[in-house]
């Protein structure tokens, strides 16, 4: 069904529907926010961090006595409601389904991934919920045009020309001068490699090693020999934590490394240093935050993970800051009422954030940069931006 | 386009080998599973998941080197694969049409994903040794240690099979009934007794091959169908109901896998993988290794 017929199915079920279709409003005794997160499924472990970022703004503005509504004259604490959405695109429009008709939430928070995303937001869109996005690309949500949700993330783009943006900072001898690209054989990482090459074009690089890699091979030895072949000293790679677990476990099995290794989607998550230990050491990899920003909360939150989980997270500080968008959407609106809160963030700026000021546009997308962090000893180290972590190129596996 | 040196060649054919040995080693479970049951058993991938999470549960908690857990898996998995089949299959075998039997291996495979995932989570997991990642001089090249172990351990497996299948009585009524159940159940085999050997048998493979899945890669509850189609692939390839085809299946999809990433792209990997599943089947759906059918 092409995008316009999707749009016309969902206006008609949407007035078929109608009378069971309630314009929420924040006039009761509580704010009730649903949020569909991936608690079972493959997307389980970053569900894990979605749900305790989300708890812990929930019970910080709780803290805080709650949510102003003006039209209340008072302070409305907010009740959280969690729907496990399985990592599936069907099960997060059925846990938005639930969310709304049976829990009768107001407003909604996002699961993560663009294509769950898509599927909440086409739900939330025929609810009339407001439906607040994080971690979703602007390529896949933004051509849906949507009048009832909004998106904050970091775009392909700028995103790709992170590791040129920090070898511009090395010293001449230290840049790579034979770099390799490897992206998974997936849509994702085909947009991802685009972007990889534009940027290398726009920094004067050319990849000596530019290949597909195929998702959920066991074996990459043959691609490691042509690394090997092509000499290559730097390694940009987007692949899922397994795949680039497994690439890493047999670069050292057959004696290969490069000084840069620069990872996205696998690497920045604990279980790819659980499964490397100290040869995760040296890794670069992406993020959406850091506790390092020098933002009001920020490092406090990643301090709070830490104390409950032992290890760090570049992410649940993006989560905090969705809920922390929601909320003051809802104190200028007044309101959950969906259309109000679309003009309570389209084309505003939201100063007090831990992802720090996020300024939405007309299509209510807001760009955040994407981090660059290396593992070292277990933690993610801030490079980019602004980060005061000084690079440290890989030695040999011989030498570690 | 030149040719790579003697050298990178050897590299090339001894790790797609000894990857491709992974894929054997399921491929020889599905294999005599199939081979009396006439059942594409497709929650081998899932059965040898799980064996995995199993090695790594006694690797942390009573700290059992998992190659040692081999001596604990294979047991379990005779065992876990004799029950399987009398709870789950004893009733569908009996039934002329095999789909029966075909949904219960699918709802295993979902059972057993969804456990795995209430139990451990659905994060990747992965044992960390002390040889993890270790490499060792095969033939003058590099090669992955526990690659180079688990190539071993499908070897040994799949020679066991063999061996059972062709010096013992029991493992003769194993063949008979898979070559023809009708006239083996005539001459007195069970038919339920040597399908649940071949269950026991197929399940107990999954257990060494999920030593060798967890001292090698990273693992999630959901990496199993991944084996399972490519267990499928190696059978084909192999001929089906095959033992020692299923192996040389295995190895052969190894290399062509490690051949198709060097020569072509990576990218191409699994296209040229089913391609040429595809083209066996059309062209050779015996397998490689078996004599043509008989036209009737």
């Amino acid at each position: 069904m092409s995008l316009k017929g999707m749009l016309a199915a969902l206006a008609l079920s949407t007035v078929l529907t109608g009378g069971a279709t309630v314009i929420a409003n924040a006039a009761g005794d509580e704010i009730v926010i649903g949020a569909p997160v991936s608690l079972t499924g493959p997307f389980a472990g970053d569900g894990k961090e979605q749900e305790w970022a989300y708890k812990q703004a929930v019970a910080d503005i709780n803290k805080a006595g709650g949510i102003m509504i003006k039209e209340a004259g008072k302070k409305l604490p907010v009740r959280l409601v969690i729907a496990d959405d399985e990592s599936t695109e069907a099960k997060v429009a059925s846990a938005i389904e639930n969310l709304v008709k049976v829990q009768k939430v107001d407003i909604l928070l996002s699961t993560h991934s663009g294509p769950l995303n898509v599927a909440g937001a086409i739900v939330a869109e025929k609810y009339k919920k407001f439906y607040m996005i994080t971690a979703a690309f602007p390529f896949e949500w933004q051509p849906l045009k949507m009048k009832y949700s909004a998106l904050f993330f970091f775009h392909p783009g700028p995103g790709a020309e992170v590791p040129f943006e920090i070898w511009q900072k090395l010293p001449e001898n230290e840049r790579p001068k034979r770099p390799a690209l490897v992206t998974e054989d997936s849509p994702d990482g085909k947009g991802f490699g685009g972007a990889f090459e534009a940027a290398a074009k726009k920094y004067g690089y050319t990849f000596a090693f530019n290949d597909p890699w195929a998702t959920g091979s066991t074996d990459y030895s043959a691609m490691i020999t042509k690394l090997k072949a092509a000499d290559a000293d730097a390694m940009l790679v987007f692949g899922s934590p397994a795949d680039t677990v497994t690439l890493i476990r047999q670069m050292k099995e057959l004696g290969f490394s490069v000084p840069y290794f620069h990872g996205w989607k696998g690497t920045w998550t604990g279980e790819f240093h659980d499964a490397l230990g100290k040869d995760s050491d040296y890794v670069l990899t992406d993020g959406f935050w850091s506790a390092s920003y020098p933002y009001n909360g920020a490092k406090e939150l990643g301090e709070r993970y830490e104390a409950e989980y032992k290890k760090d997270s570049v992410t649940v500080g993006a989560f905090y800051a969705n809920a922390q968008v929601l909320f003051q959407a809802i104190e200028r609106a007044g309101s959950t009422d969906a259309a109000a809160v679309h003009d309570a963030i389209f084309n505003q700026e939201f100063k007090d954030t831990v992802v720090g000021p996020l300024k939405f546009d007309e299509t209510g997308f807001a760009l955040i940069p994407s981090v660059a962090t290396q593992w070292w000893e277990g933690k993610h180290q801030l490079l980019f931006p602004n980060g005061t972590w000084t690079y440290k190129p890989a030695p040999a596996w011989d030498k570690r | 386009m030149t040719l790579p040196s003697p050298e990178i060649l050897l590299q090339l054919s001894i790790n797609g080998a000894l990857g491709g040995a992974m894929y054997g080693v399921a491929a020889v479970g599905l294999s005599l599973i199939f081979g009396t049951m006439r059942l594409i058993f497709l929650a081998q991938g899932a059965m040898i998941i799980l064996a995995a999470y199993l090695v790594r549960a006694l690797f942390q908690h009573l700290g059992i080197d998992p190659f040692l857990s081999l001596l604990i898996m294979v047991p379990v998995g005779l065992v876990a694969g004799w029950l399987i089949y009398q709870g789950l299959f004893r009733k569908a075998a009996a039934e002329e049409d095999r789909n029966i039997s075909l949904l219960i291996a699918v709802g295993v495979m979902f059972l057993v994903q969804n456990l795995m995932t209430v139990i451990w989570g659905g994060n990747t997991a992965a044992v960390v040794t002390t040889y993890t990642a270790s490499g060792i001089e095969l033939l003058g090249v590099r090669a992955s240690f526990t690659r180079s172990m688990g190539f071993l351990i499908a070897l040994a497996g799949t020679a066991l099979v063999v061996l059972f299948l062709r010096k013992t009585l029991v493992g003769k009524a194993v063949r008979a009934a898979s070559e023809d159940m009708t006239a083996a159940t005539l001459m007195g085999i069970s038919p339920h007794k040597v399908n649940a050997i071949a269950f026991a048998i197929g399940i107990a493979l999954a257990g060494a091959a999920g030593v060798a899945v967890a001292t090698t890669f990273p693992f999630n509850p959901f990496a199993g169908f991944i084996f399972s189609l490519k267990a499928l692939v190696a059978l084909a390839l192999g001929g089906i109901g095959n033992v020692t085809g299923a192996l040389a299946g295995g190895i052969i999809l190894g290399l062509i896998e490690a051949y198709t990433q060097f020569f072509i792209s990576g990218g191409w990997t699994n296209a040229i993988a089913y391609g040429v599943f595809l083209a066996v089947l059309m062209f050779k759906p015996e397998g490689l290794f078996s004599r043509p059918y008989k036209k009737a």
